[in-house]
Formats: structure tokens, sequence, C-alpha cells
């Protein structure tokens, strides 16, 4: 369980997340919408421990998180793909990959090989340089390195920007097929919808730093995209 | 075993063996000169671990071989002077006084979140306070004079000549090899990408401040180790060896080899000192010139050292010639 209470963070003087409350099950898929400035990214950030929430609790299996160095929370289980997706440019496929493994909890530097099933292009390019890759690649490739950690709960911010339709329509097959199988736990910032609520259990809004609203894919109302999404 | 690692490994035993056969045909003097070359070397090789392989460009690394020269000088003249274990007590403590010193300043100023220009910046004033320090507790550095008398490294016997030369061309060339064999794993990979980007690092799961400041420390213990034994070569130390100029120096000499490669820290200092000479023979005042100049057609033109800047070229230049885009 990843349970996020009452979350408070900000740059300088400015609080961006003013109280977000929300969790998410294992082997469930949550995202959230909001449009741009609602605090989405920052969210992702102060969950992962890279800006330090100025109040508030989140707690990873129960155990407490927040505040902790990003390094802590990631071996505590939860994994993080930035926007822009954040591969190592000048490291190779497979050493992204290996990158990847340190904060696996089994202690193997070995890159799993359903990695490589999952995205047989990685291992077509494993001694290419990251920086080389074309952006859906790059985020299979981010995922993957992800995924290396064998992680219990997935964070993943827009994942889908700049990338072809087919490859975000993969991408969200593997992570309900994950949470399916493997029980993992995804929380899913968004701004394409298609993504956003194709692949979820769960829908959440979030407008000026908390979250507002939720639902669920199906009875979502057109209303209510309105309402949070139209500019 | 990459063919980029054999190439490596290739032009490091071609240097060794070069300086293995060198005192079979260089003059008494020309063998003291290049083996205080060669601990310079060593000293580039310290600079090029941190900056080579993090990223980081410490302007502050006279300070530690400073503190491995005054180290050794301070406790074989004032503290165990003709002891016949005062040469190892010299290099422990001079060494520890490297490391210790690199543990204190690289903690605060590394897990304080200080990187770029800013982490050169406070080395450099580390360099100034430490020269300022050299030049003013006098009673102990002996001031603008330094130190004269320092005996020859002696460990059980007295180690000077080619017995000396030989024990640097081993001690330069053991670190050398050792480091690029501890480096080639996971430990250098993490470096490689803490250089690439340390927080997305960091959220995977590494403690990136540990690994820069163990690399750190261990630099500032290598550049120790290369000003201990210098000084006893020489007999004497002088704040010259703790100063800002030289600081400034070793950052040309890596540059010149190539930064991150070590053996290029090794060229590189071998090519430069060359250099030096030759200049020097026209006017003595052209070299500092030169060093200026220097750096700053570094800063505009090759930021990432000679060899990455003539490699680029090159690509250009056979781009050109087989009529593609380059």
């Amino acid at each position: 369980m990843l349970d996020v209470n009452d979350l408070r963070a900000g740059y300088g003087s400015t609080e961006v997340l003013q109280g977000v409350t929300l969790s998410v099950r294992k082997g469930e898929v949550v995202s959230i919408l909001g449009r741009n400035g609602v605090g989405k990214t920052t969210l992702m950030k102060a969950l992962i421990g890279l800006i330090r929430p100025w109040a508030g609790q989140v707690a990873l299996n129960g155990k407490a998180a927040a505040g902790l160095p990003p390094e802590r929370i990631a071996r505590a289980g939860l994994a993080y793909v930035p926007q822009g997706r954040g591969i190592f440019h000048k490291l190779s496929v497979i050493e992204n990959l290996t990158m990847g493994t340190r904060a696996r909890r089994d202690g193997s530097a070995t890159v799993p090989a359903e990695i490589f099933e999952m995205f047989p292009i990685l291992a077509e390019r494993r001694h290419q340089l990251g920086g080389t890759l074309s952006g859906g690649q790059q985020q299979q490739l981010a995922l993957g390195r992800a995924l290396a950690s064998a992680p219990d709960f997935l964070l993943l911010d827009e994942p889908s920007e700049g990338i072809q339709p087919n490859i975000v329509q993969m991408i969200g097959d593997i992570l309900r097929k994950l949470a399916a199988e493997k029980g993992l736990g995804v929380l899913l910032v968004e701004q394409n919808l298609d993504l956003g609520l194709s692949a979820a259990d769960r829908v959440l809004f979030m407008e000026k730093g908390r979250i507002v609203h939720e639902s669920t894919p199906r009875t979502l109302e057109e209303e209510t995209l309105h309402r949070y999404l139209a500019i | 075993m990459t063919q980029r690692e054999k190439t490596w490994l290739f032009i490091t035993l071609a240097i060794l063996a070069a300086l293995a056969l060198y005192p079979a045909f260089g003059s008494y003097s020309g063998v003291s000169g290049l083996r205080d070359i060669l601990l310079f070397a060593l000293f580039a090789v310290s600079l090029d671990l941190f900056w080579g392989r993090t990223g980081i460009l410490s302007f502050g690394h006279a300070t530690f071989f400073g503190a491995g020269a005054y180290g050794m000088a301070v406790m074989t003249i004032h503290l165990a002077p003709g002891a016949a274990w005062s040469s190892l007590a010299g290099l422990a403590f001079g060494v520890g006084l490297a490391g210790v010193i690199a543990l204190a300043v690289g903690y605060f100023v590394i897990f304080g979140g200080v990187r770029g220009a800013y982490f050169t910046i406070v080395t450099l004033a580390l360099t100034l306070i430490a020269q300022q320090i050299a030049i003013g507790w006098s009673s102990v550095t002996g001031g603008d004079a330094g130190l004269i008398g320092v005996p020859p490294l002696t460990l059980g016997l007295s180690i000077t000549g080619k017995v000396f030369y030989y024990l640097v061309v081993a001690v330069l060339f053991g670190i050398v090899l050792a480091l690029w064999a501890g480096l080639r794993g996971q430990r250098g990979l993490v470096l490689r990408a803490i250089e690439d980007d340390e927080r997305k690092a960091q959220t995977l799961g590494y403690n990136t401040p540990l690994h820069l400041l163990a690399v750190f420390v261990l630099s500032g213990l290598i550049a120790g180790l290369a000003g201990a034994l210098y000084v006893t070569g020489t007999g004497f130390v002088a704040p010259d060896m703790i100063a800002l100029l030289l600081s400034t120096e070793v950052i040309m000499w890596v540059a010149v080899g190539g930064r991150g490669s070590l053996i290029g820290a090794v060229a590189g200092t071998m090519i430069v000192w060359r250099l030096q000479q030759e200049v020097s023979t026209l006017s003595a005042s052209a070299w500092p010139l030169f060093i200026g100049a220097f750096f700053l057609a570094m800063v505009f033109f090759f930021p990432d050292g000679l060899p990455a800047a003539a490699q680029k070229l090159w690509t250009r230049w056979k781009g050109v010639k087989e009529g593609g885009a380059a």
C-alpha cells in the first residue's frame, strides 16, 4: 500500500501541494489527471524524495517514507520514471538497465530476462547509447530500468509525452499486465486522456495542489472531464 | 575486454616499458628529473580520478599534494628526526593529513549539495587557505622559505637514485592499473551515471554523495602520497607546493592528456613539462602567460581536454573528405 496523507510541499515560499491525500493498493493502476501547473510533477518529486515535503505523511508498505532521501525511498520499493524519461544518455542500454538493479531487495545485479521479453527492442539495442534511441525506445528503456528494481510501486510522470500512439498502447498493456500478474501498484500522472483512462482502475483529478475528485474510467462523465481538464 | 580497453592497456604498458628502459640511457640528473615529473604525473592521476570520473572539477588539489609534502617534511625534520622509522611515519602522516582534509572538507561540501562551478570555487578557496597557513605558521612550516633537510626515503635502507626512480614508476603504474581495474565494473558505472545526472542515479537507489566522497578522499590520499614522496626527492618543502599555481597546472596536465583515462594524465604531465622547458628557455615570463592563454582556450574550445577535441576534429575532417555530412 502507498498511502499519502495531507502532503504539503513547494518551492521557496510557494506551496504547490496543498494537502494531497491518496492511496494506491498493490495491483492497482491509479491515474492523476489535471491541467498544467496543478502540482502533478511536484507530487511525484515529493513522493520519491527529490523535494522534501513540508508536512504530511507518506507510508510505503506501512513504513514512513516522507523526508527520506531518494535512494532510501527507492530501496524501500518505490520506482520513478520522470517526465522526459530520465535515461542516462551517455550509458548504453544494458548499462542503463544495470543501474536500475541497485534498488532490488534481493541484492541481485543482473537485469531480469523478463525485461527483454517485455521490451524486445532493448535486447536488440543493448549496446547502443541511451541518447541515440528514439523517444519511444527511451521511454521503454526508462520503464525497463524502473522495473529492473522489482518495485512494489511505480511512479510514472507523463509517459505518453511525445511518443507515438502504438507505444503508448503497449505501455498501457504492460502496466495492466504487471498490475494483474505481479501486484505492481502504479501511480500515473497524465495529460493524455487515452493512457490515463484506458490503463487505470481509478482516476483522480487534481486542482490547485489537491485531489478534488475521484472516479473510475467507466463511470466517468463527460462533464467531469470538461470541468477539470478543459482550458 | 573491449577494443577500447585493449588499446588503453597497450598504451599504458608501452609507456611503462619506455620508462623502465630510460635509466639505461639517461643521465643521473635526467633520471631524477623524470622521477619528479612522474610524481607530478601521480598527482595528475589523482585529479583525473575525481574530475575525470565524476565530471566535478576540483581547483584545490594542490592542498592535498601540499599536505602530503608538508606532512612528510614536518614529521622527518621536527617530530622524529633521525629515527629509522621517520620516513614511514612521514608517509603515514602526510598521506593521512591529506586524507583527513579531503574527508572533512569533502563531507561538508559534497553532502551539503555543492556541485558544479560552486564546488570548483570552494576548492579554489581551500587552496588559498592552505597556502596562507603554510606561509603564516612559520614556526612549523618555515614560512615563505619552507623547510630544508627532508631526508631521503628510508624503508629499511635509504632509497635514492635509480632505486627511487623505479619505486616511483612502480607506485605510479600500480595505482593507475589498480584504479583502472577497480573502476571497470559496477563502481565505475555508477560514477559515469553520476556524471551524466546525479539526481537520476539517486532515484535509482544510489547514495551518490557517499560515492562522490569516497572518490574524493581516495583522490586526496593519492595526491598526498605524490607530495610526500616528492619532498623526499627534492629534500625541501616550500609554499609553492601547496599553491594556487600548482592547482592550476595540474588541471592543465590532465586537460592536455585527456580527462578520464588516467594514463592520459600521465602523458599530459610529461608533455607539458617538456613544453615548459622549451618555453622557459625563450623567456622566464613566457610560461605563466602561456598557462593563462591555455586556460582561456580550454574553456572556449576544448572543455573535455585536447584528445577529445582532436577526435572531434578528426571525425569532422573524415566526414568532409568522404563527402558526407559530419
